[in-house]
């Protein structure tokens, strides 16, 4: 042990282990650390072009959906006036919220006032063989109950639009976590490489705006995010080559600046570099792929009329359905389709029968062309909102709820004609009878649909592992076929 | 008197006629005691011939005769009581009858002549119950078990059944030893139970009590197939409860048999069998399945095929050895030379999406070799009829999407054999919708489906009989029911339940137990009052409700 202590060596070491020399070699180090981290051969793999065929080589077990369409009606649509009648609720209208219920419970904007029960002021309806009940403002919605699943024990835990979007997209409110779509486009890839695997399309009222980040890829790479297209005019704008430059000429360039790319990559190993690469390409097949897509000459006149779409590409939710019908048929792997408007904290009679009015037939439209087309037994819809409205009155209105909401699943390996869960008597929280769907039991058992178990898709993230379902989330058994 | 089960709660509760038939049936019980008895003395007396030999004392010799004349005579008057139940063949029976009578009268004079001291005469009389005890036995055990059963396990000499399901005949290799292993026992030469005999074709056409058993093409009106169709537990399930069973194989290769008309002496390669069938006779004559294909080759030679076609070619799953296929976004640059080209992965192949690609009728029979698969799409294709003939080798395929295509109602025909087919999307062809309704109706087998039907409800009947209700009253506010598991969802798709075709499904009652005899019921036989299905064990019990009920 002597020569530790040895003064030459202590002299040694201070001589050549400086602060610069430290830094100096500790850069090759963490160089080198990075080298390892992002060697992942699949991921480099994208530098040469080749498509992304997903992490998981195969779904761990047998697939039922292979696409997903998520109606999100933004701003949180009431659950006791369209999908969960409550007839106590009526009775008790107009007095007080019994205390039972909302002691040390979290309101929105509700808190601190006094909480005066409001009933539906409209009917419900049991519609078809499955005797499923509807509000009878969806009567489009009432029509295809034998197809749909009901499910009224959706909960979630965040309160304000923002935050409830995040949690519903990304299962977290954390930023920088992956949407769902991400997490499928990393999973599976998407069928296509003309067009993006993950679509986003707005439509409604823009009073509240929906962020962009509820589609980012978070520290997934970016070409695994969504992609907005406009719903008013051309869903992509520039798609035409400008005026003298020919497709070959864009060719060139494209491949010029791939190679300059490429030289970039080698040197910096860069993965945002690999998805510019991937964007660029994407790009010059769009260039392609976005006029065939809008080119609606081959809709009959009756498939317009049947989504209710006056004009198409005028913004409206009917045409955003008939665009997202188009991108399912060209192996778009989540198509999203955001409608805004639903936060009622005032004049909800109104207002829930025009938007009613706005995304029913739509709606219903959408999974009646899938289902004829034989598309439905491979396509997930989803239909629902970031979180329910209170059981109690807010005005004229009713505030925003987190304990219990509905939503409406059909398609892709989900059972038809079934309405899973319930809630309390005044549809104030969900049940817990094993049929409850938190958001996290919402993604799990929309993996499962796609055949993949939710605890196997991960990502190496600042030193763990994360999933969608982060360390939560069960699949919903019951509600597969 | 022919009771195929005592109704009686208990045995203190027999009337008379149960008291005799339960004697009757005892006769095979108690039989073999004095039997064993007289043997066994007729042993003992060979051997006491010898000088070290046991000797019997003339006590001994009287106790024992006594006992085996007794137990004779008993014997005797059982099986008189079970001869009266019907159902034996009359000569063999005849034989058996005067047999037993004569074992049991040399019995008793065998016990006269030793009471009497007569040595010869016992010598004489003793060795005549011994001869007459073991044809009467033999006879006996014939008409339990039937003719052939000392036989009926080797192999008959004179036909050895071929080991290539093709070869074999209709009649003689595969359906009459089905007959005979699991029915002729007691509908055959020795026992013809319900006037039925199922030994040869000749009888099988003649039928039985009721009428006739078959009725050829149409095996849902066949007598023979409704008895093996219906719950285990049912009264009229044949082979009864207890009995060997028909395997799934056995009563599907039935069903086939009657559908095709009962073909006879023609060999399997010589009818027309659809791919369904072949597959059930390879499992019945136990030729090994086909093993499913290799999974690492199957992958390697998908990735080829990517890469020279551009075809996407997946695993289905991460560790089956099954593929899913997707063309549909080459369109027009594939065709029927690139299907052809799918030949290397065929075997393989679970799903295949052809849609709007450049596929004709031409390229079709390149599917015949994708015996696997089970979802093929041909939507917006220049398929026409002629080339969905050549979808008939599919035996597996499940879903088949034609929509835009220029099928017409011919071609639907085409479709009937395929046997697994669930799933048919027809959009925008020249299918017209009675036609359409017509091949649903076909393609779902009503009386499987109200069988099935009525094991559900036999089994619900059964889970509601398990759960316990325990209440400590109102106010104490506690009841206890255990969880009962998954709840199952109330609503049943409609496309499982056809519509106007065939009997009416079973109604579900609500009580498991008969309200007359507190048997567990028989959910097809039911009655409704009041709204409320009430279902019973047997018939008597409803005819005795109904009169109940004025």
């Amino acid at each position: 042990m002597r020569f530790l202590i040895n003064p030459d060596f202590i002299n040694e070491c201070q001589r050549n282990w400086s602060r610069r020399t430290f830094l100096g070699k500790s850069a090759q180090a963490i160089g080198s650390l990075a080298l390892g981290a992002l060697l992942n051969p699949r991921l480099l793999g994208g530098a040469q072009g080749a498509r992304w065929t997903g992490v998981l080589s195969a779904p761990h077990f047998l697939p039922r959906a292979k696409r997903v369409i998520h109606l999100c009606m933004a701003g949180g649509p009431s659950h006791v006036d369209l999908f969960d009648p409550k007839p106590q609720l009526t009775r008790l209208h107009g007095q007080p919220f019994p205390d039972s219920f909302t002691k040390g419970e979290q309101l929105a904007q509700l808190q601190n006032t006094q909480l005066i029960a409001r009933g539906s002021s409209f009917g419900f309806s049991r519609c078809g063989r499955s005797g499923q009940q509807i509000s009878d403002l969806l009567p489009h919605t009432q029509r295809i109950a034998d197809d749909i699943c009901i499910v009224r024990s959706m909960h979630t835990e965040q309160i304000n639009h923002d935050p409830a979007h995040a949690f519903m997209n990304a299962g977290s409110i954390a930023k920088g976590r992956p949407s769902m779509g991400s997490w499928l486009l990393y999973g599976l890839g998407a069928e296509t490489e003309n067009l993006p695997g993950y679509v986003v399309l707005m439509s409604g009222k823009v009073d509240q705006p929906v962020s962009s980040r509820q589609w980012s890829a978070g520290f997934l790479p970016s070409r695994f995010q969504g992609v907005q297209f406009q719903s008013r005019g051309a869903p992509v704008h520039y798609v035409g080559n400008p005026e003298g430059v020919c497709q070959s000429v864009q060719r060139q360039v494209i491949d010029e600046i791939a190679e300059l790319d490429r030289n970039e990559a080698e040197l910096s190993l860069d993965p945002e570099i690999l998805t510019r690469l991937a964007q660029y390409e994407l790009a010059f097949k769009m260039q392609s792929s976005v006029p065939d897509l809008t080119d609606l000459r081959r809709e009959s006149a009756e498939t317009l009329s049947s989504y209710g779409v006056k004009s198409p590409g005028d913004g409206s939710f009917a045409s955003n359905c008939l665009l997202a019908r188009r991108l399912a048929e060209r192996g778009v792997r989540f198509i999203q389709l955001y409608h805004r408007g639903w936060d009622h904290h005032a004049e909800i009679d109104p207002k829930l029968a025009t938007l009613c009015r706005e995304t029913d037939q739509p709606a219903a439209a959408l999974l009646k062309d899938l289902k004829q087309r034989g598309m439905l037994d491979d396509t997930l819809i989803i239909w629902g909102g970031e979180f329910g409205r209170t059981p109690m009155g807010q005005g004229t209105g009713r505030d925003h709820h987190i304990n219990a909401f509905s939503i409406w699943m059909a398609g892709g390996g989900i059972q038809s004609g079934l309405t899973w869960g319930s809630t309390d008597e005044l549809g104030y929280k969900y049940v817990d009878d094993g049929q409850k769907m938190h958001v996290h039991d919402m993604h799990a058992t929309m993996l499962a649909t796609f055949g993949i178990d939710h605890k196997k898709l991960v990502y190496r993230s600042q030193g763990r592992d994360f999933r969608l379902t982060d360390v939560h989330g069960e699949v919903a058994r019951g509600i597969l076929r | 008197m022919c009771m195929e089960k005592l109704r009686a709660a208990s045995y203190a509760d027999l009337d008379m006629d149960e008291f005799l038939f339960l004697l009757g049936r005892l006769h095979p019980a108690v039989v073999h005691l004095p039997i064993g008895i007289l043997f066994l003395l007729a042993a003992v007396e060979l051997a006491s011939l010898f000088p070290r030999g046991p000797r019997l004392t003339p006590a001994l010799r009287t106790f024992v005769l006594g006992l085996g004349a007794a137990g004779a005579l008993v014997a005797v008057v059982m099986g008189w009581l079970l001869a009266g139940e019907g159902d034996y063949d009359d000569t063999l029976l005849a034989r058996h009858r005067l047999l037993g009578l004569a074992v049991a009268t040399f019995a008793v004079a065998t016990l006269g002549m030793h009471l009497r001291g007569w040595r010869r005469g016992y010598a004489a009389t003793l060795m005549l119950t011994v001869a007459a005890l073991v044809p009467a036995g033999h006879i006996g055990g014939s008409l339990t078990h039937g003719a052939a059963y000392l036989t009926a396990a080797s192999s008959d000499p004179k036909r050895v059944r071929p080991s290539d399901p093709a070869q074999a005949l209709v009649f003689a290799d595969v359906i009459h030893p089905i007959l005979q292993q699991r029915c002729v026992s007691c509908h055959g030469a020795a026992k013809q139970n319900g006037d039925l005999r199922l030994d040869a074709m000749a009888e099988l056409s003649k039928g039985g009590k009721t009428g006739p058993v078959l009725k050829s093409g149409n095996a849902n009106a066949s007598l023979l197939m409704e008895r093996v169709w219906l719950p285990l537990e049912t009264k009229g399930h044949m082979p009864p409860e207890g009995k060997p069973q028909l395997t799934e194989t056995e009563a599907a290769l039935l069903e086939w048999w009657i559908n095709a008309g009962v073909p006879v002496d023609q060999r399997i390669a010589d009818l027309n069998v659809p791919p369904s069938t072949v597959e059930l006779l390879s499992i019945h004559f136990g030729v090994p399945p086909a093993p499913p294909p290799d999974r690492a080759i199957m992958l390697l030679a998908a990735e080829k095929l990517e890469h020279r076609l551009g075809v996407q070619i997946r695993p289905l799953t991460a560790d089956g050895p099954w593929l899913t296929a997707n063309a549909r976004l080459l369109a027009t640059g594939f065709g029927d030379d690139q299907l052809a080209a799918l030949a290397s992965v065929a075997p393989a192949l679970q799903r295949l999406d052809l849609g709007e690609t450049a596929v004709t009728d031409a390229g079709l029979p390149a599917l015949a070799a994708m015996k696997n698969l089970r979802h093929l799409h041909l939507d917006r294709t220049a398929v026409t009829d002629r080339g969905l003939v050549q979808l008939a080798p599919l035996a597996r395929l499940e879903y088949l999407n034609l929509f835009a295509t220029n099928v017409t109602d011919a071609g639907l025909n085409e479709l009937r054999v395929l046997p697994q087919l669930r799933s048919l999307y027809l959009w925008r062809t020249q299918v017209t919708p009675g036609a359409l309704a017509e091949f649903a109706q076909r393609q779902v087998d009503p009386r499987r489906i109200s069988r099935w039907q009525g094991e559900i409800a036999a089994l619900e009947a059964r889970i509601r009989h398990e759960e316990f209700r325990g209440n400590l009253g109102e106010q104490m506010g506690v009841v206890v029911t255990p969880a009962v598991a998954t709840p199952l969802p109330s609503f049943v798709p409609a496309v499982l339940v056809p519509r106007e075709v065939g009997p009416e499904p079973a109604k579900v009652s609500n009580n498991s137990h008969c309200p007359v005899s507190g048997e567990p019921v028989d959910p097809s036989i039911t009655e409704t009052m009041d709204g409320q299905v009430v279902a019973f064990c047997c018939e008597d019990c409803r005819k005795k409700w109904r009169l109940l009920d004025g």
